[in-house]
């Protein structure tokens, strides 16, 4: 018996650190977002480098079709679904990242800042940025009673900034802007 | 006993009047009754005292800070040069707990406080200090300059937006 209880006893101990350990990678798979970028998708980058990452093709609805020089590409990274804000380059890499926007509860901050996070967290955790609080426009010029923004500036670049948008006092989206301005 | 109730009538309405008297509110037109736009001559007869200017009028310098007393409370006066009136109250600030906004904000509230309370509005929050300014009329703001999270001096200015526009 003793001979059965030792092996068995063994192979419970190696199954438990097993699945402690799959647990562990499923909860690290964070995308981190950041005045970058997020993960390995970081501002500037040109269309064919996107595309590269992304492993698929960037169809364009306006650069270098109308005048309107800016495109919104929702793409699936990974396994997040994004939303890329594109300006239209005048030489040949067509266009470069300039912002991206997502609501995938897997993506956070490196600060830690995610969807559910509370407004007032989001405000403390950039301490030392300057930071645009206010309510968004429900439909303009009515702004909203729910809805609001948090829009965190770099410390280095003047119009770059996390925007955080607020609905309850908790975050519901997250934007990365090359260009924010408080309208 | 009539003599006691007549007196303490007496009291009673003279604390009701000088209560009513001193404005201690903070709003976007200025702290108490120094209001933005007052002219030089105005805040002197107010104060009772003359305002010495050191940089106005004197060097190229269009403004120049004041420290003065009213009402037994230390206040700055921010003065702007004035082609008409030499120079007018540009902006005023105080450390006094005495001033609240209509909500209840003024030296003492913490961030969280502010935060909460002006939800509707434009809040600028930088280290050390929240500026706020009303979302639809952002021509002058109230700054609350913070130490460890709590309000130690209010503001009252022109908006930096409104500043450049001018």
């Amino acid at each position: 018996m003793r001979k059965f209880l030792l092996p068995l006893l063994i192979f419970l101990i190696a199954c438990g650190g097993k699945k402690k350990e799959a647990g562990t990678k499923n909860e690290n798979t964070y995308y981190l977002l950041s005045l970058e970028g997020i993960d390995s998708l970081k501002l500037g980058m040109t269309k064919v480098q996107l595309e590269k990452v992304l492993n698929t093709t960037l169809n364009l609805k306006h650069i270098k079709v109308d005048e309107a020089g800016y495109d919104t590409v929702p793409v699936k990274y990974k396994d997040a679904d994004l939303i890329l804000y594109l300006e239209e380059d005048r030489d040949s890499s067509v266009a470069h990242l300039i912002g991206l926007s997502t609501s995938y509860p897997s993506c956070k901050t490196t600060s830690g800042i995610a969807v559910g996070t509370d407004k007032i967290n989001v405000i403390e955790t950039y301490a030392d940025h300057l930071k645009y609080v206010a309510p968004e426009y429900e439909v303009y010029p009515v702004r909203s009673l729910t809805k609001s923004v948090v829009a965190v500036m770099d410390t280095a670049m003047p119009y770059k900034a996390l925007v955080f948008h607020i609905v309850n006092r908790k975050v519901v989206s997250m934007e990365l802007s090359s260009y924010y301005e408080f309208y | 006993m009539k003599k006691v109730f007549l007196f303490l009538s007496i009291i009673v309405f003279s604390l009701v009047t000088r209560a009513q008297k001193d404005d201690h509110t903070l709003t976007f037109d200025g702290i108490g009754e120094l209001k933005l736009g007052l002219t030089k001559a105005q805040l002197e007869k107010m104060l009772n005292t003359r305002i010495l200017l050191k940089q106005i009028g004197l060097t190229e310098s269009f403004t120049e800070t004041v420290k003065t007393m009213y009402k037994g409370i230390e206040f700055e006066l921010d003065l702007m040069r004035n082609d008409n009136v030499v120079a007018a109250l540009e902006g005023v600030s105080t450390t006094s707990p005495l001033f609240k906004t209509p909500e209840g904000i003024g030296v003492g509230s913490d961030q969280l406080t502010i935060i909460n309370a002006y939800e509707k509005d434009l809040l600028i929050i930088s280290y050390g200090s929240i500026t706020y300014t009303n979302i639809n009329q952002i021509h002058a703001s109230i700054v609350f300059v913070m130490e460890n999270k709590k309000v130690v001096k209010v503001i009252v200015e022109p908006t930096a937006m409104f500043r450049d526009r001018e």
